[in-house]
Parts: structure tokens; sequence; C-alpha cells
């Protein structure tokens, strides 16, 4: 990668990036971060997608004293079982995907289900907290099959899940797995006696899925590039750049990194302990949410929202995919404090 | 083009200043980690550094506007 110059110095400091691929594999993200921290003297670390390097990295950030935002890796385990007072979770979470889609389906009495869940921390997570709502809501699970993380074959699968007849599959994996069972999905006709319930939809995969495959998917999103001039201003910039509209995971990292650097400025120190403490006391209201906050259990707590992906028909332009069918507000999305083992919440 | 010359001009003076420093002049230093060519790549991935980078150009851009921001990448 080049190197590229920008305008950034906080408290008078340089302010550098160094980045790495974690190819999926937690004990490349921990020992990675381990470097960084030992070595490259780093003094935040930002982690994208994948719960299983999340985890790890989190671990190895809250070992060393290091604040690790996350935006991209979806289990709620980081902000409650493995909590830690450096870790934030910016961007969703299983349990608000849960309440978004999974209830979402329900809401539409779809009641029976049969999972397609990713083979880790994530997807277990995903059908778990999708299970909660699912059972709570009247609803039943009928059976469940595992799949390998970046799987090349869906058929097996999806056979399984027909042969249930549930009414309802859903997908408790993402990324290129959602887009690729789908497509299998569609291509298999299961979707005539099943409706499909992706539990994570990201725009992207919208995209690549195409309209024709996608229309009617919903989504849980806690951004979209067409909700605000604030948010279309910035997706514009950024399309400029990559030549695709943001999704809310790359929103999520422009926001956060605005959010850790204003602390570093107003606290007048990069010390761990006293930025968390300056990010936890100020609202989040910028291009990303309004009025976000972070709690001590390090949920960004904000308002999610539901989305329907439209039809073939009703697309006018370009990324024109979304409508809204509900918002969810930050308290009722997220884990609810009686519900989470997170020792630095209920302190 | 412009810049890069910026850059490289700063990166020159900071060479010639010798680079001692105090540990207050250590930079504040952000890591990003993520799936950059795997099947979440599209989600985040290049993406995702491209937004970090753009937040930490509008900062440095509104506060100080130093340009000396190094991106470094394996």
């Amino acid at each position: 990668m080049a190197v590229a110059d920008f305008g950034g110095t906080v408290l008078g400091k340089k302010i550098e990036i160094v980045s790495a691929d974690h190819q999926n594999k937690a004990d490349i993200a921990a020992s990675k971060t381990r470097e960084w921290v030992d070595q490259d003297g780093v003094t935040v670390i930002f982690g994208g997608t994948n719960s299983g390097t999340a985890l790890a990295t989190a671990k190895v950030a809250a070992e060393k004293k290091r604040i690790y935002i996350n935006n991209g890796a979806g289990t709620s385990a980081l902000t409650n079982e493995q909590c830690s007072p450096y870790t934030i979770h910016y961007t969703y979470d299983t349990i608000a995907l849960a309440n978004g889609s999974a209830k979402g389906m329900m809401d539409k009495g779809l009641k029976t289900w049969y999972f397609l869940t990713a083979d880790y921390a994530f997807g277990y997570a995903l059908e778990k907290d999708a299970t909660n709502v699912i059972n709570a809501s009247g609803g039943k699970v009928l059976g469940t099959s595992k799949h390998p993380l970046n799987a090349s074959d869906f058929s097996s699968y999806l056979l399984q899940a027909q042969n249930s007849k549930a009414q309802v599959l859903g997908l408790a994996n993402a990324g290129g797995d959602t887009i690729n069972s789908v497509k299998a999905a569609n291509e298999f006709g299961i979707t005539k006696t099943m409706k499909i319930a992706g539990l994570l939809v990201f725009i992207t995969d919208v995209h690549a899925i195409g309209i024709k495959n996608a229309q009617g998917l919903l989504a849980t999103e806690a951004w979209y590039w067409d909700q605000s001039d604030q948010s279309r201003k910035f997706a514009g910039r950024f399309m400029e750049k990559m030549k695709r509209m943001p999704s809310m995971v790359q929103a999520g990292n422009y926001s956060s990194t605005m959010t850790y650097l204003n602390a570093v400025k107003a606290a007048g120190t990069d010390d761990s302990d006293k930025v968390m403490a300056q990010m936890r006391k100020t609202k989040i209201n910028d291009m990303f949410t309004k009025n976000g906050y972070i709690r001590k259990d390090g949920t960004m707590v904000h308002d999610m929202y539901l989305f329907e992906v439209k039809t073939p028909s009703e697309v006018k332009s370009p990324w024109d995919y979304y409508k809204l069918v509900s918002t969810l507000s930050g308290e009722k999305a997220f884990t609810i404090p009686p519900d989470s083992k997170c020792a630095l919440l209920n302190k | 083009m412009k810049r890069t010359l910026i850059s490289l001009a700063v990166a020159a003076l900071a060479a010639v200043s010798g680079g001692v420093g105090a540990a207050d002049q250590a930079p504040v230093k952000i890591g990003f980690i993520t799936d950059m060519s795997g099947l979440y790549a599209d989600i985040d991935g290049q993406g995702g550094l491209e937004a970090i980078k753009m937040a930490v150009a509008d900062f440095g851009g509104t506060v100080l506007g130093t340009p000396t921001l190094m991106v470094r990448g394996d």
C-alpha cells in the first residue's frame, strides 16, 4: 500500500495509521495487536469484521490497556460476557440484529425457522440471539445447519432446510456467505417455499446479490447513505474515492475515528483511561447518529433501523435499495442491562 | 501532487530537526485490523481504511492542519 498524505495532528502530535489484514484468523489478529502495541506504540486499535478476530483483539487490548473500537464484528459477547473497560462496540451487534430482523420476520407472521449458521463465534451469537427473540415471540426453531466460513457450496444445507418444512430460512452468516446463500436459495427454488431472513444484510450484499434476488429482504442497519443530508454528503465523498456507497461499518469507521480524536483533544491526552472517560461522557451527534452514547459495557447505544429491500421497479437510482420499515431506539435495540452479564454495566 | 510535495517537505524538516523527541512527541498511532481480502472485505476492508483516513484528514484539516499523516500497510 502506498504512503498517503493527509493533514492530521492532535495535541500537536502527528496522527499515523497502520493497517493489517487479519485474514479472518484470530491468531493473526492477536499477534498483530500485540506487535503493534509492544513494538510500534499503537495508541488505539480499530477492528473490523469478524467476531473471532474481534474477541481475540479485544482480549489483547484489554491486557495492554489500549482502547479497542470495533465496527463490523457482530458478536454481542464483546460487550456482554467478554466486556472490557477498553472495548467499544460501535456500529451494531447480534442483539440489535435479532431485535430488528428476527423480530421483523415474526411480525410478518412467519413463525418456524431453520438456520444456516456460519460455524464460528459470530454465527453462534447471531443464532442464539435470534432464537431468543423467536422463542419469546411464540416462534420455533426446527433445525440448524452449520457451514464453514467462506463456504463454497450451500446445496446440501439448503436441502436440509427445505426438508424441515420451516417457513423461514434464517441466515446467521454475513458478507460473501450471505451473498452466496441467497443466490443458491434462489437458484434451487428454495425461495418458492421458504422466506429468506438474512439476519445480517449489508447494502454491499444487496448490491452484489442484485435487486431481483434481494428484493423483500429485511436489513437491520445502524446507518444508510440516503437517510439525511449529512449521510448523503459523506457517502458522496466516499463514493468519489471508492466507487461504491459506504456500508454502515465504513460509516462507523469514520464516525468512531472522529469520536476518538475529538476525545483525545478534549481530554488533552491520549491516555487510554482518560480518553475512555471522555468518550463515555460525550454524546455522539454527527453524520452517523444522533445522541449516541457509550455505555459502561462498551456498547455505543444508538438508534437502529429496520429496512426492507425495494422491488426492482421501486429503485430510482444506483444504490437506492432501502425503504424504512421501523426505527428501533438504542435502548430497545441493544442488550438491556438486566440481561447483561457484563460486570462493568451493573456494578 | 501538491500535497505529496508538502508531505515530503514536512518529512524532510522532521529529519533535519532530528526526530529525537520527548515522550509526548510520540504520534497518536491508529492501528486498523480487518478482513482486507476475504469474504467480508467489501463490507469494511479498504473502504473502512479509507473512511478512517477521511476522518483523520477532516479532523486535521479543520483543527491544526499539518499534513504529516503516514499510512502504512502490510
